[in-house]
């Protein structure tokens, strides 16, 4: 009799064992899924904060235009990083957000007469995998006037990087090819306006990286991507 | 008896083995809990995330549909975008308050016939989408053409200032603001001083006074931003 009842305790224990090694079986199918889905949930962060990044840039580009056109240089040359740089044309490198800061200030000022239009326009954003740098190509279409003075058309195109610090993107260089000036009465096809000449006693910190000329002359900035369908 | 001690041996086996079993299941139990919490928090980030990039690209598409109709004078095209409470103050002919006051602005354009060129190019946009993800703010620009033949020819740019709402899910332009920087005769070009803005329209007078005066070219004005400078926040 007891040794039937020990018996008997003895099934019902195997019992419990099998049905907690199950459970144990089940319990490793819920954690593989788990990191399935840890898995895709790493692959769709880094997807999601690229379409913030390109948002963030393309918004960071769009307010240099807006206040540039304002002529509001501290704000523009707030968009830098500390260490960024800028080229505009054929001016030569200014290197730093203090020396950008003083480029700017030499171009003019809002007031009464004067029309600075820099749209910025048709953007490449390029994030890096690791995004916490990008490159963009750009185009500005231009125009400017000066009552009575003046008016042109202009146009180009940037090749810009932009850098990420504590969260947030700024210019780490500006770089603006100058396609044409053109004046508005005299059109593109009468070979164009020369393009801004050196600042008196302020000379650039490097000199021009990329030496080309103005329409009538053609020159095809580098481009910062391959060929996004063949990669070439 | 020695069987019998045999079996009260793997009795007390059994039962540590179970015991371990257990203590071990709970504690991954535990651990499994956590994991899919914070696979949870992540997802809920990730959401508003994907969210606010999918509103951004509906307002651009928004923005950028509101301009291709207005190329063709696609009056009530136009007006389908707005939302039933909303204004649209075009330079300095006043607001228009509420959707259908809007249609019937619009409706004071020109028609699409031969002749007419009508080009309103939307670019350059810097949208703001709320943290709740229901309203948004964008500022935008136009470069111009405009043509009647034989009669005039002109170039224009404006600025936008614009706010955003999103209704059943979907976005609608709540508030239409263009500040105009300039209207200039194709012959003339700018430096000569520019062109008057489009007046007030005869017998048709806004719901509103303009909520802004200015100049346009060769007179300079700043649109006020909705947006704080985006590195320095100020």
């Amino acid at each position: 009799m007891k040794m039937q009842s020990l018996l008997s305790l003895f099934a019902v224990l195997l019992f419990v064992v099998v049905g907690v090694a199950l459970a144990g079986g089940e319990k490793k199918d819920r954690s593989s899924e788990i990191d399935k889905l840890k898995t895709q949930v790493a692959a769709l962060q880094a997807q999601a904060q690229a379409a913030q990044d390109y948002i963030a840039i393309s918004n960071l580009q769009a307010s240099y235009g807006y206040y540039g056109d304002k002529c509001e240089w501290d704000q523009v040359a707030d968009l830098f990083a500390k260490d960024g740089t800028l080229e505009i044309g054929l001016r030569g490198v200014w290197v730093g957000q203090d020396r950008v800061r003083a480029y700017l200030h030499t171009l003019p000022d809002l007031k009464y007469g004067v029309l600075f239009n820099h749209m910025q326009l048709q953007p490449v954003i390029d994030i890096a995998p690791d995004g916490k740098t990008a490159k963009a190509r750009w185009r500005a279409f231009e125009q400017f006037g000066m009552l009575h003075r003046a008016a042109q058309w202009g146009g180009g195109v940037y090749e810009n990087e932009y850098v990420k610090e504590d969260g947030v993107w700024k210019i780490q260089k500006l770089h603006y090819y100058m396609t044409y000036y053109v004046d508005y009465y005299k059109g593109w096809d009468q070979g164009g306006n020369p393009p801004p000449g050196p600042i008196k006693g302020f000379p650039p910190d490097r000199p021009t990286t990329v030496d080309y000329k103005l329409y009538p002359d053609v020159f095809t900035p580098p481009f910062h991507y391959k060929n996004p369908v063949t990669g070439k | 008896m020695k069987m019998q001690s045999l079996l009260v041996v793997c009795g007390i086996a059994l039962f540590v083995v179970v015991g371990v079993a257990l203590a071990g299941g709970g504690e991954s139990k535990k651990d499994l809990a956590s994991e899919v919490d914070a696979l949870k928090t992540q997802v809920a980030a990730l959401q508003k995330q994907a969210q606010a990039s999918q509103d951004y690209v509906a307002i651009s598409n928004l923005q950028t549909a509101y301009g291709y109709y207005v190329d063709k004078c696609k009056w009530d095209e136009a007006a389908d975008l707005f939302a039933k409470d909303s204004t649209l103050e075009i330079g300095l002919r006043g607001v228009y308050v509420g959707q259908d006051r809007v249609r019937a602005y619009l409706h004071k354009l020109p028609d699409l016939k031969y002749g007419t060129l009508f080009n309103h190019m939307q670019l350059q946009p810097k949208i703001d989408v709320a943290p709740d993800g229901l309203t948004a703010q964008g500022r935008w620009r136009a470069i111009m053409q405009v043509g009647i033949l034989h009669r005039s020819a002109q170039w224009g740019e404006a600025t936008y200032e614009n706010d955003y709402v999103k209704e059943d899910g979907i976005w609608k332009i709540k508030k239409l603001h263009a500040y105009f920087t300039y209207y200039a005769n194709y012959y003339k070009g700018w430096d000569q001083g520019g062109d008057p803005p489009p007046g007030p329209i005869p017998g048709f007078p806004p719901d509103r006074p303009s909520t802004e005066t200015y100049g346009l070219y060769p007179d300079v004005y700043v649109p006020p931003y909705h947006y704080k400078n985006p590195v320095t926040g100020k």
